[in-house]
């Protein structure tokens, strides 16, 4: 018997001309596993919302959307009521906003329980406990009493599955529901999540951009573009026998840690490293530890980058890459240690340094919409940098370069009158790397900027940094937890934990003969395609 | 973090919004009215005729708004009231504007010491009396319209400098800034170029809420004789000459109160209608 069935799905907003969802209809079947993938703007997430009900008022959704034999579109809200938790339930993306920071995690389930007097009083928070210990979180008597913030995101996000499950529903939504997470925490709730299904005997439908997460936990995928269903069949198929070139693109696109690392780079070896980093260490205040209490993020490390050199650092969240990354470049102090640049000590606060350091050393940021300023077109954006190390050069030369910049970045020139928020999330990431290279860095620091792209996207920027490497022998600082990424392009690897380095080396040491247990697991927690 | 949509992406939802349009288009009649008004007029401001003093309100002669106790023409000088009080209220907004923004850009980009620094000035400047402090001016000095402008908006702009500040130091935490100062962008070119920008959404709003505050002030000088100098007039000052002639000749009390309402109450449903289109809560799309 079919669970859910989607006829003629259209879901559509007044004022933008392209349909969101186009034309959708797929049917699933009780317990079955299905997979829907697809970049953003592909029509994922807003599908996941019309089968909760969830679309916004202004939404005009239009077909129909059967489940548990209730028409779900243009249902009353107490029938929605009726449907969720029981029959269908969700897990989203940020565990962190998806649970009420004022309630605590027991309650948060048991308000389920008898909002559906699924079992009765007595037997409520017994279950609650029951629940929580099902999903592997650790102590769920003291689990029960605590606030969502008393955990952490892996944490969360079990908890975020014992409240999807708890109602038992016939169907549970997921949308990116470990994307936020950290490589080795995803492989665990990817694990779990399967175990769950099996037990509980529910059907799952995962929305999510990532192939290899699907590839895990699905047996049959839809591939989305641009609100329209462009394929659909069995994973293992479709994997091997794409049929429609977007298809075959994203497939591409998975990270992959089995592909041939970069050639070795013909280096001199009397050459002395561009920045060298000695005993770096940060740290932060921090009231909960006492009046004069820190939080160390960075113990005292030592690095060094040679000219041209990719260097890649590798952590999970909390590992202190980032703040890392923030002292080299001077925008957060540094606590010990010094970093020679050039040949010459760098001072810790960038705006202390010479302006003819301070361009040799650029950064790209992780979010791209956020790391330009909405109120700047996008020629001024990249022409900034110029007007301030050479503010003789005439205005129309300027103009020329930018517009040659734009070129490299792989941008038409026409795109320099745009406002950032006109731009797509890859067409930011160009900007902000333009803006970067506009002024010749010796080394550029490129902070997750990788993260927040698509995967086709992502592949496309990391070619054009490396063009550009190429070119101008810069060395790349490339923080990232994206282990495909690393594997392909850095020359050198640093692990950190912590904020110390668990484990440094060559790309082929650690990726064909890590040491450390850490590095271990790390390798052993990436996503491939083929089912493990 | 709180985004604060620009003035290009709302542009669109001004037009749509109906009470915004009514509003300003009231108070551009308003502001036409009152520079056309007393050209059209065959009598002046300041011309007194005691033979024709409590002239009740008549189409003859073109007595609009009839004369008060000095037989002067009231429809005149209720529509110069209106231009003083819309200047007082442009240049003390202005004024409030420029130091506040400033003021709490900069305090809110440096931080750390230098920003505690300046918000306790503020504060301090909070604790003054000010009515006090302005009557004081007013006495000391000459009562002159350039005065009560700096002092008015010498007043208001401790608040704008506080919502500037905090709307700064979220500005200051997206990485736009950083890549600017990694460019070598300096403090200032930062400030200006950065972060002011982006603090017109809420500048605009705060503008709208703060103007009506401005002419209420003026009006509450006025009313006690310390604003606006005869033969000049405010809207504030007319209704305080109004106010003695209430019981003889309500229409002196009415006309120029009526004028004072109607400006207020555009001001403030403008103020409310800017802050809804502004709160990025109200964008789902």
């Amino acid at each position: 018997m079919s669970l859910l069935t989607v006829n003629g799905l259209t879901v559509s907003y007044p004022g933008s001309s392209a349909a969101a969802v186009q034309d959708l209809s797929f049917v699933m079947s009780d317990t079955e596993t299905v997979g829907i993938v697809g970049e953003s703007g592909a029509g994922k997430s807003q599908t996941a919302l019309a089968i909760m009900g969830l679309l916004p008022p202004n939404a005009e959704a239009r077909g129909s959307i059967v489940l548990a034999g209730k028409e779900v579109l243009g249902a009353s809200a107490a029938t929605m009521r009726r449907l969720r938790a029981r029959h269908v339930s969700m897990i989203f993306q940020d565990p962190a906003t998806a649970l009420n920071p004022y309630i605590k995690i027991g309650n948060q389930l048991k308000y389920i329980l008898l909002e559906h007097k699924v079992v009765d009083r007595k037997h409520v928070k017994q279950k609650c406990i029951e629940m929580l210990d099902r999903v592997g979180l650790p102590e769920p008597h003291l689990q029960y009493h605590a606030y969502p913030h008393q955990l952490s995101g892996g944490m969360r996000q079990r908890a975020l599955i014992a409240a999807a499950l708890i109602g038992e529903p016939d169907l549970i939504v997921a949308d990116e529901a470990t994307t936020a997470l950290d490589v080795t925490v995803q492989a665990q709730i990817l694990k779990l999540l399967r175990e769950l299904r099996r037990d509980f005997n529910t059907a799952l439908l995962m929305i999510t951009h990532d192939l290899a997460v699907i590839a895990q936990n699905c047996e049959r995928l839809l591939v989305m573009d641009h609100g329209n269903l462009i394929e659909t069949g069995r994973c293992e198929d479709i994997f091997k026998k794409p049929a429609h070139p977007h298809t075959a693109k994203l497939i591409a696109s998975v990270s992959r840690i089995d592909a041939s690392p970069p050639g070795p780079r013909n280096k001199d070896a009397a050459e002395k490293p561009v920045l060298g980093v000695t005993q770096l260490g940060v740290s932060f205040r921090d009231r909960r530890r006492g009046a004069r209490g820190k939080f160390v993020a960075v113990q005292p490390l030592n690095i060094e980058i040679a000219a041209g050199e990719t260097l890649a650092i590798v952590g999970e969240s909390g590992s202190g890459k980032t703040s890392l990354a923030r002292a080299v470049a001077g925008l957060t102090p540094r606590s010990c240690g010094s970093v020679e640049f050039l040949g010459e000590p760098l001072l810790a606060k960038v705006e202390a340094r010479p302006r003819a350091v301070r361009r040799q050393l650029q950064m790209v940021f992780q979010e791209p919409q956020s790391s330009l300023n909405p109120a700047m077109r996008v020629g001024r954006i990249i022409a900034e940098p110029l007007e301030v190390h050479s503010a003789t050069t005439k205005s129309e030369d300027r103009a020329k370069q930018v517009a040659n910049m734009l070129g490299r970045v792989g941008l038409d020139a026409a795109l320099s009158e745009r406002l950032p928020h006109e731009l797509s999330g890859g067409q930011a990431q160009r900007v902000a790397i333009a803006r970067a290279l506009i002024l010749e860095p010796r080394v550029l620091i490129c902070d997750e900027a990788l993260s927040a792209l698509d995967g086709t996207v992502r592949r496309d920027v990391v070619a054009l940094l490396k063009a550009e490497q190429e070119r101008s022998q810069m060395s790349l600082m490339f923080i990232t937890h994206d282990l495909g990424v690393v594997r392909e392009i850095c020359d050198r690897v640093i692990v950190m934990r912590d904020g110390a380095v668990c484990e440094e080396g060559s790309n082929d040491d650690i990726f064909s003969r890590a040491q450390h247990p850490y590095t271990q697991a790390l390798l052993a927690a990436v996503l491939t395609l083929d089912r493990k | 973090m709180s985004e604060v949509p620009s003035l290009l992406q709302t542009r669109q939802s001004i037009r749509g919004n109906r009470l915004v349009v009514s509003c300003v288009s009231l108070l551009l009649a308003l502001a036409v009215l009152s520079l056309v008004g007393p050209l059209v007029s065959s009598y002046s401001v300041d011309t007194i005729a005691f033979d024709q003093s409590f002239i009740a309100p008549t189409l003859e002669d073109g007595r609009l708004f009839g004369t008060d106790d000095l037989g002067r023409d009231l429809f005149v000088r209720t529509l110069k009231g209106t231009q003083i009080t819309f200047l007082v209220a442009i240049v003390a907004t202005l004024v409030s504007l420029v130091i506040g923004v400033l003021y709490g850009a900069t305090a809110g980009y440096l931080g750390g010491k230098i920003d505690a620094v300046m918000m306790r000035a503020v504060d301090a400047l909070y604790a003054m009396p000010f009515v006090f402090f302005v009557i004081l001016l007013m006495v000391v000095f000459e009562r002159s319209l350039f005065l009560i402008f700096v002092a008015i908006g010498a007043i208001n702009w401790l608040d704008t400098a506080r919502i500037v500040r905090g709307q700064t130091m979220s500005i200051k935490q997206r990485s736009f800034v950083d890549a600017a100062r990694l460019t070598g962008v300096s403090s200032a070119g930062i400030i200006w170029r950065h972060i002011a920008p982006n603090l017109l959404g809420v500048v605009i709003v705060y503008i709208t809420l703060t103007i009506p505050q401005v002419v209420l002030f003026e009006s509450f000088l006025s009313f006690l004789g310390l604003g606006v100098q005869e033969p000049q007039t405010s809207l504030g000052a007319l209704v305080s000459e109004g106010v003695s002639r209430m019981e003889r000749a309500p229409w002196m009390l009415l006309f120029p109160a009526s004028f004072l309402a109607l400006l207020l109450l555009c001001l403030n449903f403008l103020g409310d209608g800017l802050r809804d289109m502004f709160d990025p809560k109200s964008h789902t799309g």
